[in-house]
Order: C-alpha cells, then structure tokens, then sequence
C-alpha cells in the first residue's frame, strides 16, 4: 500500500468504449505491471470521478478469461474447435481469403462490422470505415443503427434537423425530465442521449448539482431509477412500458388545447402546425390514461409545467427499442420545439465541439453500382443514411435466402453480433452461411465461436492510443503497459491487414503515427504535442457557434422551408405517416389484450447500468461480484402470486421464445411488468460463474421479443413483449471453449 | 489535533457503488471477499407510493469503538488523529472486532485470516491526500474533514444540514455522519 508506482500514466477509460473521449484516468505502474488506478483530476468531463467500471481497469486488463492468441477454426462452423496460429499466418490467411473473394465475386461479398466497445466516430470507427471503402464495399452492417442511436436520431433529424440529438441542457435547467422507455436506468455509465460531442460519465453530476440549485426532477420510467431515489424525483410517472408515445402526444394534446405553447416560435419556425392540432385531438388525458396507466391529471400536470418552465428539459433513451418507433421519435422533438425549448438555455441544446477529429473515410472513392447494390440500398432510411451502412434485416434475410446475393466475408470488430441482434438463432442461422469470419475481440464471445479466425485484441491500456475531443478538449489515451499474452492494438492489426491486402498507398504505408497524425489535424495540435500535455491534454479555441444558441436558420436548413415539420412531408412522400400516432407494440396489454389469458405480464429491458457496458466486462470479478446473476426486476407482490423468492430462478416466456433470469425483487417497478437487462451470457471465471447460453432457454432477453414486427422505416427492433413466469431451476452452463484460454 | 470524519450526502449519492470498487482497486482487495464498504438499497412502502434509499456504509469511526476494547492483541487502534486503523501484522484472526461492531463494518479476510475495515485511506491522509473513495466518487457526494475544526467543510456540513449519525443508540459516537437522510430509513441498513 505504501508502495510508490514506478510511472504514472495518463489516458483514457475503456468502460464506456474506447476509442472515444471517456474519463480520465491515471494508471499507476509498479515493476511493469498496471496495479491501480485513479481518475485524473485535469479531464474536464470527469474531474477525478470514476464509475465502477474505471475503478475495475486493471481486472479488465489482468483477465484470465481474455483472449490470448491468434486462433483458426480447424472443426465445423459452430462446433468450437480451433488451435492456435501465428499473427503472420492469421493475416496472411486473411488477407488472401478477402482478395480471392473480392476477385471472384465482387467488394460488396464483404462486409464489416463493429460493436458498442469501440465509439462511434471515434478513429477506430473512421480506421475501419476506410478498410472496408478501400476494399471497394460499401456493406458497413452494424446493429447500432438498428437497436441503438440510430433511428430515433433519424426521426428526431427530420422533425428538427440538426446535426445530431438536441441534448439536455442540464446546467441552466429549472426543471429536468428524464424520459427512459423500456425502463433504461441512467446514471454514472450511459444511458441518455450522448456523442462524442457531449458527455457521457457527467450527466448524473449535472443533474444533482442543478437539483440542489433547486430544479425539479420528473422521472418518466415504469421503475423508479436510482438518479430519482433519495426523495429526488419530485414527480415519478411510473409510465405502462411500450406507450410512451401516446404520454407525448397527450401532453401535445394538453398544451395545444391550453395555448401553452410558444406562438413565436411556432408562428416563425414551424410548418405544419393546424395540421398537428387537429391530429393531437384524439390523444385527450383521459384516453390516454387508459393507454398509458398515468392518470389523466398527472398527464395534465406535468405538460403544463413543462410548458410554462422557460428552462426545462428532457433526456429521452438512447435506444427505445419499438416498433412504435415514430410515434415516439417524433413526438418528443416536437414537444420539445412548440413549447419553446429547442436550443435555448437550459432546453434541449445542440453541444458542438470546437472540432471534429477524422479523416477522409474514402466512400467516395465506392464504385456507384456497387453502393447500389448494398444491402436494403432501396430504402429510405439506408438512402436518407447516404447509404454508408446496409440494412441489417435485409442482409440477415440476404445470407439466409441468398436474394439478391449472399455476403461471402464478414469481420467483426469488438461485436457480439448475434447477442445484440434479434433473433439470435436466426442470426446464428445466417451467420452459418458465410464462407468466411474474422472476429477480433478482447475476449470471447458468443459470436466468436462462429468465427474462422479469432484475433485477440488488446485493451486501451496496452495501446498507443488514439486523440479524442470533448468540446474543447483535447486528450489522449497514452499506452499503460505492452500488450499482454499476444494481443495487439486493433487500429495496428487493421493497419497491417491492409497492407498484406496490397492498399498500403490508402493506409499510410503501415504507419501507425501518420494515421494518428492525420486523425487529429483538424484540431491543429500535433500528435507529438498531445503526448507531451500529460494529464492536462489541450484546450483548442472554442468557437463561436459553440456558445451561441437558437441556432436556427444552421439547424434547420435541410428541412423542408428550413422549418421544424409538425407535418413531415419527406415521411408522407416516401409512404410513411406524416405524423406522430400511437399504434403500441406488438404485444401489449392495450394493442393485444386477448394474449393477457396466457402471457400476464409486460416484459421490457434496461440498457446498459453502472456495472456493465451491453454485454461488457461481466468477467471482470470487482463488478461481477455486485451483480453475480442474470437477473429480471419483478415486484415483490407479483412474485408472491407466483409463488417466487428473491433469487428464485424464473423461466420467462413470450410467444416467441423462453428465457431464465434471477427475480430481483424490487418494490419501485411496476407490478405488471419485469424488468429484464441485455448482454447476459458471460460467465466470469474468477468467481466461479459459468458462461450461459444466449439462444432460447438462455439468459439472453432478445430470445423474447417479437422479430418480424418493427418500425416501418428504420427496421428499429422491439424490446417489449407479454410473457408467463414460473419458477424454475438454472439454465445448464456452457463450457468455455479451452483452446481459447 | 484533528479528529477526521466523512460526511455522507445522501441527496447526492446514486448507489452506483463506484467507493465500493475505488476501494478494492486503491487498496488492492480482491474480489469475492466482502471489501470495506458496500451500498445499502432499501425500498419502502407499496407501490406507487413508496421511497428507495441508497447510501454507503462503511466503519463509522466511532469514538468509543468497541473494535479497540475487544481486540486482545491491540491490533485495532486509534491512531492520534482519531482514525480508527488496523495493524494486520498483529491481528490474530479471533474475530470479536467483527462481532463486536454494531454497524458490520469490518470482514474477514480468509485467505489472509485477518480483520479488515476502512481506515479511511490513513497512508493518504498522512500524505495530505483526502480518502480515495472521497476523491473518488463518482457523484461527489462524500466530504472528509476534521470534525475538531467547526471550520472544516464537513463540520460547515454537518452544522448546516443537520447530520445524523447512524443508530446513535448504540453509544458508539460514529464520526460518519449523513445528510439529507430521516434517521429511520438509515436504521433498515443495519436490521
């Protein structure tokens, strides 16, 4: 303990993804081993605070349960036989199986995809946009724009514009809704609307120094979250899980029909307006009490003290997660820009950085016919996309059927690509169709036991790593140890892939420093200066436009008359509905009551929590240790009907398939709901966990859900079902693979 | 001479159990032993009509600490600033410290067969440092300070919001005290 470190380093957390501007964090190094670590006091966005998942860093890095190894498939696909190989052999492998398909069958044969673990926008994400560019493919199929960010922030593009989501201002806000469908819990990890451009780990500091400034705190969730515990959340809206956007338009209804809205900036900037008065008028708070399970007063309430507080405003769920989608993407835009909230402070604030780190992703240099030919190219949302990512249900139906051509190659960067997606035997079907699969991960997967080749990745920590900006901060994620086992640097490997596959002219011939020096140009700091900042990184020149609000005529000028569209005619053109309606879930109690005999309950799932990022470092012992079991939230006098204990096992079950999680009883959910959480399936070695399985049967929520019903336009996935419980005994575990360990 | 204590702020505090794994990362604790604190989640009432509180727990640093009267081997102490430590090196693992503490804030490490509890990062403070879980926390919602001093933030704190300490019945004088927190929702921590 009294021991002092040999080095201290500064770089970046790996919790939250990496790749992106996370926490600062100062490594402490002893005999060069990575012992400690401690939040970095100079970051702006994290001031020396750490989540539990920054605190863990050396437990992520010292896992037993990594991956060690370059590996190659030597059984069948799926029977999990692999033995180990060289990094010379691995690449080389690869590298010619991706010519000789690209040869006989065209660049659009590969595709490539990456996970949450590394960021969006990020060099990571820039490095392998530009890998697959140069191959000549265009078929970037990824789940985020399917489960996650992406197509609420397509509507919210529409309705608003903007560059990206319109975000809390939390630090000048009176009154502060947090609005999570599907039950998400905010708080010190994600869980919110963020980018690279806002923060992420600030947000719960932000909200509790502004509550004892004495702002309000509305909860908007069918369970009570931590950030509203303590006697914080002033009103709770313990809202039925799946009808969110009949809430929204209740309150549009209340505050149109009482004249509360802002009538100059409706009058000025908004088109569409006598249209959407008319349209709201079947969302009364008594109709909508039926749906939504808030009681026409509360509904009432709460629209009008949002409209009447000048600073208020609303953080909604990054990933909702509907197939009524639009009813609620639209909505809450349009709540946010008729009352007046929209880019003013203490409203919904578009955060620009100073800069935006990158560089040239060479989809340009994509041969027109062959972005043509990239999966689900005919749809509007993939077009409205600038078709820089292909249709994921589409390609899943394309490997299956092999209409209109079957993808030869995938590469996985850091995804659990049939964990995420729905429905994971599907997936697991398609993926068995491919000839050929490189997974690179820091540990195994469910997806990399499909893989031919298994890359094994380092951690931030073991990487010379790359700039990132926050606002106007510059910092870099400076390399802690060397990479352990034989585990390298993904930016290098692909770095190096691409030159075995003859495009080193696109990649900097190999060098890694020139690809670093490029990405952080347009900030105009030197790579050699980022270094050398130490803790403190660099502040760039803030702009103009950062600080300036009711940016209007910037915001607006891609949409229609350059006006918010109350009345969206790009929707009504391309066949979808012009504006926002409640139509429910596939199957919920007011949409499907005849399905309640059998299946009593609503079954949702939260987003990611304080110990886990999706299905993240659930090997890591420190966190695990907080959260051993997969579980699902139930409250207690639900569970009494069911004759079940805190920590029974239950078996959950939807028309559509069977799961087992752990009952967590909790008294703040509501009693016809279970709460389940994503990303269970890892087992955790050090505590004795075994690993279970992620298809029907499993631990895995996605088994539950509804796969053919989902938002008309952006395919979004549904996260809301009816299901029968029962007590049960605990899903067999599944063996680690061994050649692995 | 100073008498250190923390004050723990409720209204700020999430139950993200960030100081729970601050700790075992600072100090090196491995998993699966219980670590020095841990975070109380105790939910009231029926629903919708119902409070959730959450707060961490961790050795009070009382004043009269029945730790120290029991421990045969005087491996419990109080240092001269009031810090409650421990001296592992003269623990024998007879465990009537644990048993001994009304607020179970001490655990046995097996492996190592010796008492542990928080000493409130006593090597930092010597430093000049503040606890690492203070410093720490991911929303900010703990103050070290020198109760001796009225001056002190945590003293100001304590003064202003009226801290309590946790069961003051049992006549242990805690030096941790917690605002923005009714006395009997602290107490279903320790039933």
């Amino acid at each position: 303990m009294g021991e002092s470190p040999d080095r201290i380093v500064s770089t970046l957390c790996h919790g939250c993804s990496y790749g992106g501007y996370n926490c600062g964090i100062l490594a402490y190094v002893k005999h060069g081993k990575m012992v400690r670590v401690a939040g970095n006091p100079y970051n702006p966005l994290s001031e020396g605070r750490l989540c539990p998942k920054g605190q863990s860093a050396v437990q992520w890095v010292y896992n037993e349960q990594r991956l060690k190894y370059p590996l190659m498939r030597i059984g069948e696909r799926g029977e999990e036989k692999f033995k180990r190989i060289s990094w010379d052999e691995a690449l080389n492998l690869t590298a010619e199986k991706l010519k000789a398909i690209k040869e006989a069958y065209g660049p659009e044969y590969i595709m490539l995809s990456k996970g949450q673990s590394s960021s969006w926008l990020g060099l990571h994400h820039f490095l392998w946009m530009r890998f697959l560019h140069g191959i000549g493919s265009a078929n970037l199929g990824w789940w985020g724009p399917y489960v996650c960010y992406g197509p609420q922030l397509m509507y919210h593009k529409l309705v608003i514009g903007g560059p990206t989501y319109a975000r809390a201002d939390y630090d000048n806000a009176d009154l502060i809704i947090e609005w999570f469908t599907g039950g998400g819990t905010g708080g010190a990890s994600r869980g919110g609307v963020e980018t690279t451009d806002t923060n992420m780990r600030s947000v719960p500091v932000k909200i509790l120094d502004r509550l004892e400034k004495g702002a309000r705190l509305v909860i908007i969730n069918p369970q009570l979250i931590p950030i509203g515990a303590n006697g914080r959340a002033y009103k709770w809206l313990p809202v039925r899980p799946g009808t969110d956007s009949a809430l929204a338009l209740a309150m549009i209804n209340v505050i149109i029909k009482e004249g509360l809205y802002d009538k100059d900036f409706v009058g000025k900037w908004c088109d569409g307006f006598d249209k959407l008065k008319e349209h709201v008028r079947q969302y009364s708070p008594e109709e909508v009490e039926k749906i939504t399970d808030i009681p026409a007063k509360d509904i009432r309430a709460v629209a009008r003290e949002y409209a009447k507080t000048k600073r208020a405003c609303i953080r909604v769920s990054e990933s909702p997660e509907k197939r009524d989608l639009q009813g609620f993407a639209m909505a809450i835009p349009i709540l946010i820009a008729i009352t007046g909230h929209l880019d003013r402070p203490g409203g919904n604030v578009w955060f620009h950085p100073a800069c935006r780190l990158g560089f040239d992703t060479l989809v340009k240099t994509v041969p027109e016919e062959t972005k043509a030919r990239i999966f689900g190219g005919e749809k509007f949302y993939i077009k409205f996309r600038g078709r820089t990512t292909c249709d994921l249900t589409s390609t899943i139906e394309a490997l299956i059927t092999g209409r209109p051509y079957r993808p030869k190659a995938m590469l996985w960067f850091g995804t659990n690509f049939m964990g995420t997606g729905r429905n994971p035997a599907l997936i697991a079907k398609a993926v068995k169709k491919l000839e050929f699969i490189v997974a690179v991960d820091v540990v195994p997967t469910q997806a990399t036991r499909y893989a031919d080749i298994i890359l094994p990745a380092a951690t931030r920590y073991e990487c010379d790593g790359e700039p990132t900006i926050w606002q106007d901060h510059l910092a870099i994620a400076n390399k802690v140890i060397e990479p352990l086992w034989e585990a390298r640097n993904e930016l290098e490997v692909t770095l190096d892939l691409a030159c075995r596959m003859g495009m080193e002219m696109d990649f900097w011939n190999g060098d890694y420093n020139a690809m670093l020096e490029e990405f952080v140009r347009p900030s105009g700091v030197t790579i050699e200066e980022l270094r050398a900042s130490g803790p403190k990184g660099i502040y760039v020149p803030r702009t103009e436009l950062m600080d300036k609000r009711e940016r209007y005529e910037m915001v607006f000028e891609n949409l229609p008359n350059k006006k918010v569209q109350l009345y969206n005619s790009t929707l009504e053109q391309n066949g979808y509905d012009a504006m926002p309606t409640y139509k429910g879930e596939p199957e919920d109690p007011v949409t499907t009551p005849h399905l309640l005999k059998e299946y009593p309950l609503i079954f949702t799932d939260e987003h990611s929590q304080y110990y886990n990022h999706h299905s993240w470092m659930r090997n890591v012992p420190w966190l695990r240790e907080l959260r051993k079991d997969p579980y699902a939230k139930i409250n207690p006098e639900t569970a009494r009907q069911y004759g079940i204990a805190d920590g029974d096992w239950m078996e959950i079950e939807s028309p559509h398939g069977m799961m087992k999680a752990v009952a967590l009883f909790f008294a703040g959910l509501r009693p016809d709901t279970i709460m389940g959480q994503h990303g269970w399936w890892q087992g955790c070695t050090a505590l004795g966990l075994p690993e279970y399985p992620g298809f029907n049967g499993g631990t895995n929520p996605n088994v539950l859900y509804n796969y053919e019903q989902r938002d008309p336009m952006t395919e979004n996935l549904t996260k809301n079902t009816l299901v029968r419980i029962r007590k049960t005994t605990p899903p067999d575990g599944v063996a680690p693979l061994k050649e692995m360990m | 001479m100073a008498r250190y204590g923390l004050v723990i702020n409720v209204k700020r505090c999430i139950g993200c159990n960030s100081c729970t794994v601050a700790c075992k990362n600072w100090h090196q604790i491995e998993a699966g032993v219980e670590g020095r604190r841990r975070v109380v989640d105790v939910t009231s009432g029926r629903y919708p009509r119902l409070s959730k509180w959450i707060f961490p727990i961790s050795c009070m640093q009382c004043d009269e600490a029945p730790c120290i009267t029991v421990c045969p081997t005087e491996a419990t102490f109080r240092r001269k600033d009031g810090i409650v430590a421990l001296d592992a090196a003269k623990c024998i693992g007879c465990k009537q410290c644990i048993d001994a503490c009304p607020y179970h804030a001490r655990y046995f490490d097996e492996k190592k067969g010796v008492a542990d509890g928080c000493d409130l990062c006593s090597s930092r403070i010597d430093g000049g440092l503040q606890p690492y879980c203070v410093e720490s926390c991911a929303t900010r919602a703990m103050v070290f300070g020198d109760l001796s001093d009225p001056q002190s933030d945590a003293s100001r704190l304590i003064r202003s919001e009226k801290g309590i300490q946790l069961s003051p019945q049992k006549g242990t004088k805690p030096k941790v005290y917690y605002i923005g927190i009714l006395g009997s929702a602290l107490e279903m921590s320790i039933v």
